[in-house]
């Protein structure tokens, strides 16, 4: 089976940027696999597949539909915006219940989770 | 230069901060090392889908229902990722299947067990995904660039999945009694296993995966992060970790030894839901040959 | 529950299919035969569990009930959708035909329904349908491709759509209410009219694949068989299925295969999965997730 290149662009003119690849038997279907293999989270509108060893490039063509049309904030960072503030919500009510637990820890620790990675 | 000369040079390179980028020269025992744990760590991400997605037709809730299926979904799409990068390094992902299937390579211990309740889904998607984001963090420093630009999606998408993880958490902490006890009884089950998962307390002076530069941090350091980022939050949460020697203590975490021999068995194939999963992949991978038959352009029926 | 109103039928049906076969879709997800399908099946699911969400929201003035009420707080007689949707997933061969089968009927009545004199269900279904391409072009792809593939790929496409087929007909099992729907122009047209488009154009898609014989195999028993005697025997007419073929086209004649789906009624297959998909939900009732 066949690996598929995967390109995309922002806008038309642009280059086209590698972002991985797809296993496919055929260009349509490689297509179609690519864009919710790596265009699902709305990564880019633009896209197109190289077959490994060819130089041809096929552009999607239409792509209606790219990233979801119906919110789709379940599965994005935006989704999850308020998450931060309501832990310390809770943890605010466990602490009028009683129930958080006071133990040494270490100093005004920075959780390194949350970073924007896409900026990385 | 000889071949000794060639790798004492790449090592040189890799002690000095350098990258290595696909294509490029590289001794045997570095290229064996990185397709080793590369594949191991493909493995995971599919394997990771399993204990979760059995939570799917039962979320209690239809934002639930899509976004577990769309976070087991992305753990599809790591495996995606890390397989292809693992190909550059001459192994292909049939062959990887195959071997994963029949038992002959490895996953992480973690995905070897069940989801027992919705508390699991929670634990699963905060702390064991929390957990795996400090281990997988670390690996943007690996020597071997392709490996770390697939780390950087997989990083953001899982920090997502980590806010995910935590809303449900916050649910259920903030909940009926029912559900509570739920999540408590979850993090009692779950946490001997993560406790394992970021292994032994290694000889970072024998670890061939610190030598090259693939991983950067020893396992007992990662483990301290965990612990720092997590424990915190969760005494807040009014969560007791079931470890009673677990405390902070001159600088570092204190915490009781797990029993190792349990670890050991699992990696090796004889967790709870190892061969469950495995023979069910299995079954899946060999009745669908045929699919496999319609890519590869075998013979057409004229129609 | 209530059931005068026409259009919370109509919702219901739409949705409940929607949901139903998403919840099958998404079984899929993570042991999918092929790691790049696994994902794009996954979405798909997704889309039409989305769009059962879209519908149940329309739905929720209507029913006094929410969205989540509706999608896990139902009994399974008060369920609407077609009973193809609930049958188990199968293997990939069943799962393919269901999806084709489905997506094409569904394309069907969407696009129906844009015309829709309700503008908030017209909307809807608009936003619905940007999705839905891709699902079709899907479904067509995965099609094709078993056709006119090897031997055993041909062989399982073939095995799905024999078991499917039949019960996919009831997919325009009209709703409770229809009529008053149609005298509204709340949809433009029967559900009746709709099948008979649909099968035409199902008999076409299968006849270009030599596969209308899958069709074939449904129609009804009840034609005239001579007897040893030469005398035509008149043998009573089989409820269902009913497909056959008049002036070179394939069409719908008396009932349906799994008939009542739209009307709440289900068998094992839905129990089963009900069970499994509410228990959590009403293990804790009222509770937050």
């Amino acid at each position: 089976m066949r690996a598929w290149d995967v390109l995309q662009r922002r806008r038309p003119g642009e280059e086209w940027e590698h972002v991985g690849a797809v296993k496919a038997g055929d260009l349509e279907m490689a297509l179609l696999l690519a864009r919710e293999t790596h265009f699902r989270h709305g990564e880019a509108t633009d896209y197109a597949v190289r077959r490994r060893g060819d130089t041809e490039i096929h552009p999607a063509g239409d792509t209606t539909g790219i990233g979801g049309v119906i919110d789709r904030a379940y599965r994005r960072s935006e989704g999850y915006a308020g998450v931060g503030a309501r832990l310390k919500k809770v943890h605010k009510l466990m602490a009028e219940r009683g129930l958080v637990i006071d133990k040494a820890r270490p100093p005004a620790h920075r959780a390194r989770d949350g970073e924007d990675l896409h900026a990385g | 230069m000889t071949y000794e000369e060639r790798v004492a040079a790449f090592k040189a390179r890799i002690d000095a901060g350098e990258k290595i980028e696909a294509g490029q020269w590289m001794p045997d025992e570095y290229r064996q090392s990185l397709l080793k744990f590369i594949e191991m760590h493909a493995n995971s991400e599919v394997m990771g889908c399993l204990p979760e997605r059995e939570w799917i037709p039962r979320a209690p809730s239809l934002k639930r229902k899509l976004s577990l299926t769309a976070k087991v979904q992305d753990e599809a799409g790591h495996g995606q990722l890390l397989y292809r990068v693992a190909e550059e390094l001459g192994k292909s992902r049939e062959q990887m299947w195959d071997d994963l299937v029949n038992g002959r390579t490895k996953f992480h211990n973690v995905f070897h067990y069940p989801a027992e309740t919705w508390g699991d889904v929670a634990v699963i998607g905060w702390l064991i995904d929390g957990a795996a984001l400090v281990t997988q963090k670390a690996l943007l420093d690996c020597s071997y660039l392709p490996y770390v630009r697939v780390m950087r999606r997989i990083c953001a998408e899982e920090s997502v999945h980590l806010r995910h993880g935590e809303e449900l958490t916050l649910e259920l902490v903030s909940g009926t009694d029912e559900q509570r006890e739920m999540f408590q009884d979850a993090v009692n089950r779950w946490w001997r296993p993560i406790m394992h998962f970021f292994g032994p307390p290694s000889k970072p002076d024998k670890d061939v995966l610190l030598y090259w530069g693939i991983k950067t941090r020893s396992n007992e350091d990662l483990r301290q992060e965990f612990f720092s980022t997590y424990v915190p939050k969760l005494w807040d949460i009014g969560i007791a970790p079931p470890d009673p020697d677990l405390r902070y203590e001159d600088g570092e975490w204190i915490w009781s030894d797990p029993n190792w021999d349990e670890f050991w068995q699992v990696v090796k194939g004889n967790g709870p839901k190892t061969k469950e999963r495995l023979d069910r992949r299995k079954q899946i991978w060999d009745h669908h040959a045929w699919i496999r038959e319609v890519f590869e352009g075998a013979a057409r029926v004229a129609v | 529950m209530p059931d005068e109103d026409g259009r919370l039928s109509l919702l219901l049906s739409l949705a409940d299919d929607e949901l139903i076969i998403g919840h099958r879709h998404s079984e899929w997800t993570g042991w999918a035969p092929h790691l790049e399908e696994d994902i794009a099946f996954s979405s798909i699911g997704q889309d039409e569990m989305a769009h059962a969400r879209l519908l149940y929201e329309l739905a929720e003035p209507l029913a006094g009930r929410t969205p989540d009420e509706l999608a896990l707080g139902r009994q399974p007689k008060e369920y609407r959708n077609a009973v193809i949707c609930e049958r188990p997933n199968g293997d990939w061969g069943y799962t393919i035909a269901r999806h084709y089968l489905y997506d094409t009927a569904d394309d069907v009545r969407t696009r129906a329904l844009e015309a829709s004199s309700w503008s908030d269900l017209a909307d809807a279904v608009k936003v619905i349908r940007l999705e839905e391409t891709y699902h079709l072009d899907h479904a067509r792809a995965w099609f094709t491709r078993l056709a006119q593939g090897p031997v055993t790929a041909r062989d399982r496409l073939t095995r799905g759509l024999e078991q499917a087929v039949a019960e996919s007909l009831a997919l325009f099992e009209a709703p409770a209410g229809e009529e008053a729907l149609l005298a509204d122009g709340v949809v433009a047209r029967s559900s009746e009219d709709l099948l008979a488009e649909w099968l035409g154009q199902l008999g076409s898609d299968l006849e270009a694949a030599s596969l209308d014989y899958v069709l074939a195999a449904h129609a009804p028993v009840g034609d005239l068989v001579p007897t040893s005697s030469g005398e035509a025997e008149e043998r009573p007419t089989l409820e269902v299925p009913g497909i056959e073929r008049r002036d070179g086209r394939w069409v719908h004649t008396g009932a349906f295969a799994g008939e009542g789906g739209r009307r709440g009624r289900h068998g094992e297959d839905f129990q089963a999965l009900w069970e499994e998909m509410t228990a959590l939900y009403r293990q804790v009732p009222g509770a937050s997730w």
